[in-house]
């Protein structure tokens, strides 16, 4: 039950951080956001926001409204949680991506011949 | 000889990795990952690098690399974490216990308790780009997109020249720029003592 609650809390802020910043007066509008539970790089649990953006028009956005729009993410979940029960006390954290088409993403890297996979047995060993 | 390990250096490497500007072709995912990796290594070099001028003010190579061994990743993030916190609008009671007289000793560096904007940029960009880099380094879950890529090398481009107007602070007779000096040299004395002191090697 208690499990329930805090998904039901955590949709609830997502459809909250995701409001506030449709709202808000960043450049950069979030389609939709995630936010889930992790760790900080102390280990402390934090919150960790994914902020799914529009596909930025020259391949590139611009670096000072990413860094707005995560900031007004982290900043929004901060007074949202601050003095309840999901006040978490690591850094919450805001990444940006986009999972729109047009984007270039990476190859699919392929292993070389001589690049032995998985467990490795004395036949199949590189003894020559 | 002891050779300097800059962060211009640095990024210079990590935008040919990440391809910026290298038309439509698909880049590698390793290239892409070895550029965030370097990104945050440019940041990381350069704040170490300004906290052992700090600590001890001189031109010999040998003795800033060696001080600037000092530091640990974990306790530059530490420091940085100070100052997010510093620059929120959170009650020093607000903020946990053993983090307190950190967030008071940066915000009394200015009268009106304001967190520089280059510091913040400087602290924010660290928090995160240590993070992108523990997922470049590590985690089959990284995001092989190009443009979050690139925007981590240019997220580490603004903060490392952030730190270098921070560190100009110091030579400059101006109030503000005196004061945003101090709250930098704040921070890197936090990023000194979080990472446990003067330790051997």
């Amino acid at each position: 039950m208690a499990t329930m609650e805090l998904e039901t809390s955590r949709h609830e802020l997502e459809l909250q951080v995701l409001k506030a910043l449709c709202q808000g007066d960043t450049a950069l509008k979030p389609l939709s956001l995630k936010i889930e539970q992790g760790e900080d790089g102390l280990g402390e649990d934090a919150w960790r926001i994914t902020l799914n953006l529009p596909a930025p028009s020259k391949g590139v956005w611009d670096v000072a409204e990413v860094a707005a729009v995560r900031r007004a993410a982290t900043t929004r979940l901060d007074e949202l949680v601050r003095d309840t029960v999901m006040d978490l006390p690591g850094q919450a954290l805001a990444v940006v991506t986009t999972d729109q088409p047009g984007v270039v993403v990476a190859l699919e890297e392929q292993p070389d011949e001589n690049e032995v996979e998985g467990p490795v047995t004395e036949d199949e060993g590189l003894t020559s | 000889m002891t050779r300097r390990i800059l962060a211009s250096g640095l990024l210079s490497t990590a935008w040919r990795l990440s391809g910026d500007g290298s038309g439509a072709g698909r880049p590698a995912l390793s290239d892409l990952r070895r550029a965030t990796s370097t990104a945050y290594y440019a940041l990381f070099h350069q704040i170490i690098r300004h906290g052992a001028f700090d600590f001890l003010q001189g031109d010999d190579e040998a003795e800033i690399a060696e001080i600037a061994r000092w530091f640990t990743h974990t306790g530059v993030l530490s420091a940085a974490q100070m100052v997010v916190d510093a620059a929120s609008t959170r009650r020093l009671d607000q903020i946990k216990k053993e983090k307190r007289a950190a967030v008071m000793a940066l915000r009394s560096v200015s009268p009106q308790q304001v967190i520089p904007t280059d510091l913040l940029q400087v602290a924010e960009s660290f928090i995160s780009l240590q993070e992108a880099r523990h997922r470049a380094d590590y985690d089959g879950n990284y995001d092989p997109v190009r443009s979050v890529t690139i925007n981590h090398v240019q997220d580490a481009e603004v903060a490392v020249h952030a730190t270098w107007r921070l560190w100009r602070g110091y030579f400059v007779q101006n109030q503000r720029r005196r004061q945003e000096h101090e709250a930098y040299a704040c921070f890197l004395r936090l990023a000194l003592l979080s990472s446990g002191g003067p330790k051997g090697r």
